[in-house]
């Protein structure tokens, strides 16, 4: 990356770990700025990661220009400058529906996580059709790491009414074919952070372990009204490290990692960022028994005395 | 008795939804509806959010005894009916 007085050329792969690694060149533009964007690779964590980023400095006011070679099709593709409010024309014909990229989407308020229902699932069907599981836990926790968007972004209190949000997140998937198998989601948003949202709740814990907490059953900032509730997390890391995926999350101060040689999570100390951004890795190689991940336990279902709810 | 299609609040992915569908059950139950049927027919998957809307917090709001007596889920498939099981489970264990 070169940074110019007031240009910031990206000519690298637009991944998670680059946009991650450059946080100091793109997080906190304090000036007017260009950015050029090279023929690069493309990826759903660094697509949505770097929406964000892009959309907080726009909201600061200064001036962000887009500078751009001719390829930067895939990142058109993925509507990412459209989504920024950045018009360039579009010398390609669009399918009308893509089989392995879900475009990057702008989530603001309830009803914007439910084009996962179509977009994902359609995906998910034609390259993983005989995976049942694998598909219904993909959905499940897209849909509840989405929801999270609207519900820490807000910062504030549990809100019963219909929730929106000043500055979006965003969300972005692709399929990769092959011997790679798998999907990687992208979720990122401008919110107080995972660490900051549960803190008060969890006076005891430092910091780190506090963020250690958020990713295990009912840890919820709600707890005291809703004890049931802060499970998202729990069965993500569940669901992702059975298919032998991966986590990256960047939060406040830190980066967590999942994956099989950190089950129970890697934590970095970073620099301080706006936000919550993960690298959600997939893999699709087997189907994975979902049961104990996300329904309940197998002695609940021999509780006859329940039988009354579904008898009638 | 009055049946609440769950096809038409598709997707079932948040809070906000079972809310929703919460209090048009809690509307119900108040201008005396002696059951209420939650029908799930064409329904694939919903999330943890959304189930425990409609079965640990609704029970918590109005008595595990009473959602045993007005509430009837329909049309579950396997993995709907295993998630609500276990949902009202933990409602019988709070109540």
């Amino acid at each position: 990356m070169t940074v110019k007085s007031r240009n910031i050329t990206i000519g690298n792969d637009i991944t998670f770990s680059y946009v991650s690694n450059n946080l100091e060149v793109l997080y906190g533009i304090k000036e007017d700025v260009d950015f050029e964007f090279k023929k690069v690779f493309s990826k759903p964590g660094g697509i949505s990661f770097l929406s964000t980023l892009i959309n907080y400095a726009n909201s600061l006011d200064y001036s962000i220009d887009i500078i751009h070679d001719d390829d930067i099709m895939y990142l058109q593709r993925a509507n990412f400058f459209k989504n920024l409010g950045y018009e360039i024309e579009e010398s390609f014909t669009r399918h009308s529906v893509s089989r392995n990229m879900m475009e990057a989407k702008e989530i603001f308020k309830d009803g914007d996580p439910d084009f996962i229902d179509d977009r994902l699932k359609i995906i998910l069907k034609s390259h993983i059709k005989n995976k049942e599981n694998l598909i219904l836990g993909i959905l499940l926790t897209t849909y509840e790491v989405t929801d999270n968007i609207l519900e820490h972004s807000n910062g504030g209190e549990f809100i019963e009414s219909e929730r929106s949000i000043d500055m979006p997140g965003f969300i972005c998937a692709q399929y990769y074919g092959g011997s790679q198998n798998q999907i990687e989601i992208g979720i990122s948003d401008s919110g107080i952070g995972i660490v900051n949202s549960l803190k008060n709740e969890y006076p005891d814990l430092s910091r780190k372990d506090v963020l250690k907490k958020a990713f295990e059953l009912n840890t919820s900032r709600h707890k005291q009204i809703m004890p049931s509730r802060g499970n998202g997390l729990a069965k993500l890391k569940e669901f992702v490290l059975s298919s032998e995926g991966s986590i990256v999350c960047r939060t406040n101060e830190f980066k967590i990692t999942f994956n099989k040689s950190y089950p129970h999570g890697r934590i970095k100390l970073e620099n301080e960022i706006i936000g919550t951004h993960f690298e959600i890795i997939i893999c699709c190689k087997k189907d994975i028994d979902t049961k104990p991940i996300f329904n309940a336990i197998h002695e609940d279902y021999e509780d006859e005395s329940l039988d009354d709810f579904f008898d009638f | 008795m009055k049946i609440i299609r769950m096809k038409e609040f598709e997707p079932l992915s948040s809070h906000q939804v079972g809310i929703k569908i919460k209090n048009i059950i809690l509307n119900s139950l108040n201008e005396g509806v002696e059951l209420v049927v939650l029908d799930f027919d064409g329904i694939d998957i919903c999330t943890d959010s959304f189930v425990q809307q409609l079965t640990t917090i609704l029970s918590e709001e109005i008595s595990f005894k009473r959602l045993k007596e007005k509430i009837k889920f329909k049309n579950l498939n396997n993995f709907l009916m295993e998630l609500i099981k276990g949902k009202l489970h933990i409602a019988s264990q709070q109540s």
